[in-house]
């Protein structure tokens, strides 16, 4: 049973969402009978265990098993609200040259083992070695960036960094997008982000800026876990592309309410 | 009303959401181009080897450059030529 997808989830930019990404992803597939093994890879800046709710359960790291202190499937924190899901924590004591590439390699290998089918991987913020760790086992990325120019220009860099580690074809989440900013014309649409990346990149998801997200965090509870969060939407459609289902890209709020005014417009010869 | 003119006079100020995509698109067009300095000297070296082969040059004095306008980015590579080699052309 070695034969999971090991999907590492980037930005370069730090707070695009990442960890945010990372937990509801997981969740979302966790939903759909998936075994998933979620990876905090930022050692040192602990974060995957507070948007997932479990920062209280956690006994070993992945430092402890990198060093043979626990066993893997020891370390492995399942969610008691869906059993198909696990979490490895990151160490807080320690800093990213904790975890060679090679040991990051040797860790999965032994999650695989356990027969999950996803293992997502949370990746610091950086270039650095830390981002090395992160990706050294991983077969498949995704680019998190928001509609905004640094992290734009971030993402890009990461792209070029992932190609030259034979991570081609990732797949591009633009979060915190504002549809109304868009329409408006004040912020970068979703084509234009497409469109200056280039072709290196597949649109995997269009999350929208959501209050839902923070309050889920605060409660420890994934938006994705929620019927009404449509953040929490936009995470599960990605989860059903990342199965290759063909899913609608999410019709943001303001261009529904746009449409529906037009119709009725039209209606009356509008 | 007296925006209305005012853009009318003056023209419509430019949306930030293209503003940001053209920063964005100069940016980036800059930021993919850069080449390390160490690729570029195992450029320049590697260049030398193949037109050595062909022509006779004076090696250091071969300069290899990028350089941009508007909207494109190129090598420009630039060698005095003492002269052309007799090769066999097979």
């Amino acid at each position: 049973m070695a034969n999971a997808r090991v999907i590492v989830i980037t930005s370069g930019k730090g707070g695009v969402g990442k960890t945010t990404t990372t937990a509801n992803i997981g969740m979302a597939l966790a939903a759909l009978d998936q075994r998933v093994a979620l990876v905090d890879a930022d050692i040192g800046l602990r974060n995957l265990d507070l948007a997932l709710g479990l920062e209280n359960r956690i006994v070993y790291d992945i430092v402890d098993v990198v060093e043979g202190r626990a066993e893997v499937r020891k370390a492995l924190i399942k969610d008691k609200r869906n059993q198909n899901l696990a979490f490895l924590p990151a160490a807080q004591t320690r800093d990213k040259s904790a975890v060679s590439p090679e040991q990051m390699i040797k860790v999965l290998d032994d999650i695989k083992a356990e027969g999950y089918n996803f293992i997502l991987i949370d990746c610091p913020a950086g270039i650095e070695q830390g981002f090395k760790n992160a990706t050294a086992g991983a077969d498949e990325a995704i680019v998190v960036t928001n509609p905004e120019m640094s992290s734009v220009r971030d993402a890009d860099r990461i792209i070029g960094l992932l190609e030259s580690q034979d991570l081609r074809g990732a797949k591009l989440i633009v979060n915190r997008i504002r549809m109304k900013m868009v329409e408006q014309g004040e912020m970068l649409g979703v084509e234009d982000v497409q469109e200056i990346l280039g072709t290196g990149v597949l649109l995997l998801g269009v999350v929208p800026d959501d209050e839902t997200i923070i309050t889920s965090t605060n409660s420890g509870e994934p938006a994705s876990m929620s019927d009404t969060s449509r953040a929490g939407q936009a995470y599960r459609n990605i989860a059903r592309r990342l199965l290759g289902e063909d899913v609608p890209f999410l019709q943001l709020a303001e261009e529904k309410q746009g449409g529906i005014f037009a119709k009725i417009k039209k209606l009356f010869g509008g | 009303m007296l925006a209305d003119l005012i853009e009318r006079i003056f023209g419509k100020p430019e949306k930030t959401g293209s503003v940001a995509k053209d920063r964005l698109r100069v940016v980036l067009a800059s930021d993919r181009s850069k080449i390390p300095p160490e690729v570029m000297d195992k450029i320049r070296i590697e260049l030398i080897q193949v037109l050595s082969k062909y022509l006779e040059l004076d090696d250091t004095a071969l300069n290899v450059s990028m350089e941009r306008d508007e909207d494109s980015i190129a090598l420009v590579v630039n060698t005095p030529v003492h002269r052309v080699r007799e090769v066999k052309v097979s």
